[in-house]
Parts: structure tokens; C-alpha cells; sequence
């Protein structure tokens, strides 16, 4: 039975989508979508829309109102926020990381900037598909969700580590 | 001469700085209409290509959903309906061929009991009018057939059927092979400011359209279904055609359902020559009405298309004079996308303006 399988494999391997490979291996390694099927992830491919950056140039502003989550396919970004008077970065992203996924939660304005480091190919999820995703399966959505409040325990201890630190150093 | 048309150039410059950007749009919009009333033929063409290629990429998609290549999906699409377009012409067209000759054969008898149904009616001042007109109609069909056989239009319209029928295919085709392509060169034009808008907006549009159409498709099944069922319950004659007809009328919101329950009634009318039999039609078509309203309705097409009932009846009667029958369908579809558009688009103008206020603010500060 094996055997047939691969001979299947290999009699439509001229039908399978090879480019989609890189794409669904990437897809796999964000956090967010840990434990989804590659049936679901594929489903999710369809869905993404590309998008390729200059370097220096901007994918959103602080303040912007976030509406889509980004999936960096290749190249790396710089999130930035303004401290007053002077620009600080706070976190340099590369290929397979993904930002913006505070947008699918809420459409409260970005709380920091992203600018391409250099020529960057990003995957935009829009958040309308995110929810249609949410909604189409309690399995599915539980895992989603699961996964977002896991994040958000992660950046909760990050802060909370950073503001602990910051109060040491001053006292 | 050269100085002329500087001047010319630096008085259309004046006046761009000087008018109102939403002038501006009226006149391009304008602009748009009358080049789009001169090409309104291939226009609608595209417009029916962008709708089953819309209808049809949702198995495509499904496709892909395995792995399978884009392309290698259309081509499995296009085989899959040659063969059932094969099938059904080996199954059904001796099938249709009989119902034809059966039909033509009983038109005569059908047109006496239309005179005799009629005949009643005939001297009643109301009727004089209208149904005389109708009377005419339906008792000398082949006065009708004869009429437009002798048409010279005739040849014209067959030509353009032919053009339809190959070019919609076509058109369909590299719409479903090349739309990622096409999406990808639109995106890499796009300047980073938009990227999030336009997004946006396609999403929008693909769940829009996507819930309207798909669930339209599944609606007028339904009441194909149930309007089938009543009238074969009534015991009105042809109930699988006319429920057909009834499904695809109501595509056309307010207006559809009104004509094919005139067409219904006519035929209860003929049938049975008594108002009680159009009673009873009038009455089921109701009955349906209500059915697909509170209980089809929200659940294929759900909430996701709502219109304040004047702009819909504008749209439907702007949609007629555009493009006819198919624009009264689009018609509400249409006018919602771009009413969903619209707020997408000055909610983007919102924060880009949100986003340069304090900037400006600060610069005052410090000037």
C-alpha cells in the first residue's frame, strides 16, 4: 500500500503546488497557528495576500488602526515606537516571525511602527478572514484563541520582567 | 501656438487647484459613464465573466485547499463541465426535444382555452386595456413567433449569443488562472499607505459578494423548491417550470416575485377560468414570499445585505437601464459593495487625517 501511495505521489506530482511547500513550512512554524491541520493552513494560504517592501519603507505607522495581521515570507523589519522626543526599537523580526496580531483581536490603533529592514516579502492576513476562521469551528477557534492568549501571557511576563528590572535598577 | 497651449496647460492647473477633490471625482465618474455606455455590450460580458469566475473560484479554492496547482485546478474545472455538458446533451436533450414537440403540439388547445378563459373578461372596462393586450398575446402565440422570426434584428442577437457563449469561457478562464497574478502585480504597485485599505477592501468585497451570490444560488433553489411543491399541490399545470421560473425571479428583489406570480396566476386563470384559482396562487406566492423572507433569506444570505428600501429600488431601476435584466439582478449586490467601499475609504481618510493633525499641531508649537 505504501508503495501505491508513492506511486500516486508521483504520477500527479506535476498537479501539486510546489511553491507552496516554503509558504505552508513557514505557516507551521507561527506560533499562532500551532496545532491547525496543513488542510486548514492551506486553506489559510488562499487567503493571504503578498506583498513586497522596499527597504526603509514603511508598513504601518504607530496610531494607524490595525485591520491585519503580517507573516514575514523573507527579509526582516524593524518595530519602532516614539519615546518622547527619540525613536526606539523594540524588536528586529525575521523571516517566519509574524506582528500586527494584536489587530485581530481589536481595531485599536497600533501601538508601535514596523519599517522594512530591507527588501521584505510580507503575507497580510486581514482580520474579517481571521474571525470567518473563528466562526467556522468551535475545534478550531478554541485552538486559535488558546494560542492568542498564550502570546499575550508571553508579552505580559516580558513587560512585567522589563518593569520589574526597571524598578531594581532605580531603587 | 506653444504659448498658447501653456496658457491652456497653466488654466487647467489653476482650475485642478482650485476645485473641490469631490468635483473633480463627479467628472471622472461621468467621464467613466459615457465611455461605459458606448462599450455597455463588452462591459456586461465582463461583468457576467467576473461573476461565474467569482461563483466558480470557490472550487478552485477548494482545489488548492489539496495542493493542487492553480492552473491544473481550471483545466480539472473546464473537463469536469465538458463532461457533464456531454452528459446532460445524451441525457436530457431527446428529454427536452419531446417537452418542445409536446408543447408546440398542445398550443393551439392552450390558446382556445386561453380565449375562452378571457372571453368573460373581455367586456369589462378594465380590461379593455391591458388584458386585451395580454388576450392578444397568449391566444395567437404564433403571431408572436412570427413576428420575431421576421425580425432582421434577429441574426444580430443570434451573432451576439454566439460571441457570449465563446467568449464568456474564455474570459472566465484566465480570470480564475491569472487572478493571484494579477492581485500580486496590483499589490506591488501599490504604495505601503494603502496596502492596509486595499486589503481591506478586497476582503470585504470576497465576503460580501461571496455570502450575497453564493447564497442567492442556494435561495432560489429553495424557493424553486417550495413554489414547485405548491403549485403541483394546487394542481396547477407545468408547476416544475414555473417554480423554476419563480426561483430565478427572485433574484430580483420586489419586482421578481411579483411577475412570476402574475405568470402563475395566468395560468391558474387559463386553467381553471375561476378567480378562485388566482386566489389560491396569489395566496401561496405570499405564503413563499414569507417563507423565503424570514426563514431562507437569514440563513443563506443572512443580514450581510441590507438597503434602505428607496436606494434599493433606485439601484434596481438604475441597474435596468444599465445593463437590463442582469443589472436588476446585480443591482443590490452592487450598490451594497460599494456602500461597504465607501466607508472603507473614508475611514482610511479618517486616520490619515487623525495620523497628520498632531504632527501639524507640534509644528505650530514650534513655528
Amino acid at each position: 500500500m505504501p508503495c501505491s501511495g508513492t506511486m500516486m505521489k508521483k504520477l500527479f506530482e506535476w498537479a501539486i503546488d510546489k511553491g507552496n511547500d516554503e509558504r505552508l513550512s513557514l505557516l507551521q512554524k507561527v506560533s499562532l497557528f500551532k496545532g491547525l491541520s496543513n488542510k486548514l493552513l492551506l486553506k489559510l494560504m488562499v487567503d493571504l495576500v503578498e506583498k513586497e517592501y522596499r527597504q526603509g519603507e514603511l508598513i504601518f505607522a504607530e496610531g494607524d488602526t490595525g485591520k491585519a495581521l503580517y507573516i514575514i515570507l523573507n527579509g526582516s523589519v524593524e518595530i519602532g515606537k516614539r519615546c518622547g522626543n527619540e525613536d526606539r526599537i523594540l524588536a528586529t523580526l525575521s523571516t517566519g516571525s509574524f506582528f500586527g496580531e494584536l489587530a485581530l483581536i481589536d481595531q485599536v490603533p497600533r501601538f508601535a511602527s514596523a519599517t522594512a529592514r530591507e527588501t521584505t516579502t510580507l503575507l497580510i492576513m486581514y482580520k474579517s478572514y481571521f474571525d470567518d476562521l473563528i466562526r467556522a469551528d468551535t475545534a478550531i477557534s478554541s485552538r486559535l484563541l488558546l494560542n492568542l492568549v498564550e502570546l499575550l501571557a508571553t508579552y505580559v511576563r516580558k513587560n512585567h520582567a522589563a518593569y520589574s528590572c526597571d524598578r531594581d535598577e532605580k531603587s | 501656438m506653444k504659448k498658447a497651449e501653456e496658457m491652456l496647460f497653466r488654466e487647467l492647473r489653476r482650475v485642478h487647484h482650485q476645485m473641490p477633490r469631490w468635483v473633480l471625482l463627479l467628472i471622472a465618474a461621468g467621464v467613466v459613464a459615457v465611455v461605459a455606455s458606448y462599450t455597455i455590450g463588452l462591459l456586461a460580458l465582463l461583468v457576467i465573466s467576473v461573476i461565474f469566475a467569482y461563483l466558480l473560484s470557490a472550487i478552485i479554492s477548494r482545489m488548492q485547499y489539496f495542493g493542487i496547482k492553480r492552473s491544473v485546478a481550471v483545466i480539472i474545472l473546464y473537463s469536469t463541465a465538458l463532461l457533464i455538458f456531454i452528459a446532460a446533451e445524451i441525457l436530457f436533450l431527446p428529454w427536452l426535444k419531446h417537452e418542445t414537440a409536446l408543447l408546440a403540439a398542445r398550443l393551439p388547445e392552450f390558446s382556445r382555452q386561453a380565449e375562452e378563459a378571457f372571453s368573460g373578461l373581455k367586456g369589462h372596462p378594465l380590461a379593455a386595456g391591458l388584458v386585451g393586450k395580454i388576450i392578444e398575446g397568449v391566444t395567437r402565440p404564433g403571431h408572436l413567433v412570427g413576428t420575431a422570426l421576421n425580425t432582421p434584428e434577429m441574426f444580430s442577437q443570434a451573432a451576439s449569443f454566439a460571441f457570449a457563449i465563446v467568449l464568456i469561457p474564455f474570459f472566465v478562464f484566465f480570470l480564475l488562472k491569472d487572478w493571484p497574478d494579477l492581485l500580486k502585480a496590483i499589490m506591488r504597485r501599490l504604495p505601503a499607505a494603502y496596502v492596509e485599505t486595499a486589503v481591506a477592501t478586497l476582503a470585504e468585497i470576497d465576503i460580501l459578494a461571496g455570502k450575497y451570490l453564493r447564497g442567492l444560488v442556494i435561495d432560489c433553489l429553495s424557493v424553486a423548491g417550495i413554489a414547485s411543491l405548491g403549485l403541483w399541490s394546487l394542481g396547477i399545470v407545468y408547476p416544475i417550470t414555473l417554480g423554476i421560473i419563480t426561483g430565478a425571479a427572485n433574484v430580483i428583489p420586489y419586482v421578481g416575485p411579483v411577475l412570476s406570480c402574475t405568470a402563475a396566476s395566468l395560468i391558474a386563470f387559463i386553467q381553471f377560468k375561476s378567480l378562485g384559482a388566482v386566489a389560491n396562487v396569489i395566496m401561496l406566492y405570499i405564503v413563499v414570499k414569507i417563507i423565503d423572507d424570514f426563514l431562507v433569506q437569514p440563513l443563506t444570505i443572512g443580514r450581510s445585505v441590507r438597503l434602505h428600501p428607496m436606494l434599493l429600488i433606485i439601484s434596481i431601476i438604475a441597474g435596468q437601464k444599465l445593463f437590463g435584466i442582469l443589472g436588476m439582478v446585480l443591482a443590490v449586490p452592487a450598490v451594497t459593495i460599494l456602500q461597504k467601499v465607501l466607508q472603507i475609504i473614508l475611514d482610511h481618510r479618517q486616520r490619515t487625517r487623525a495620523r497628520i493633525a498632531p504632527a501639524t499641531h507640534m509644528q505650530k508649537i514650534i513655528v
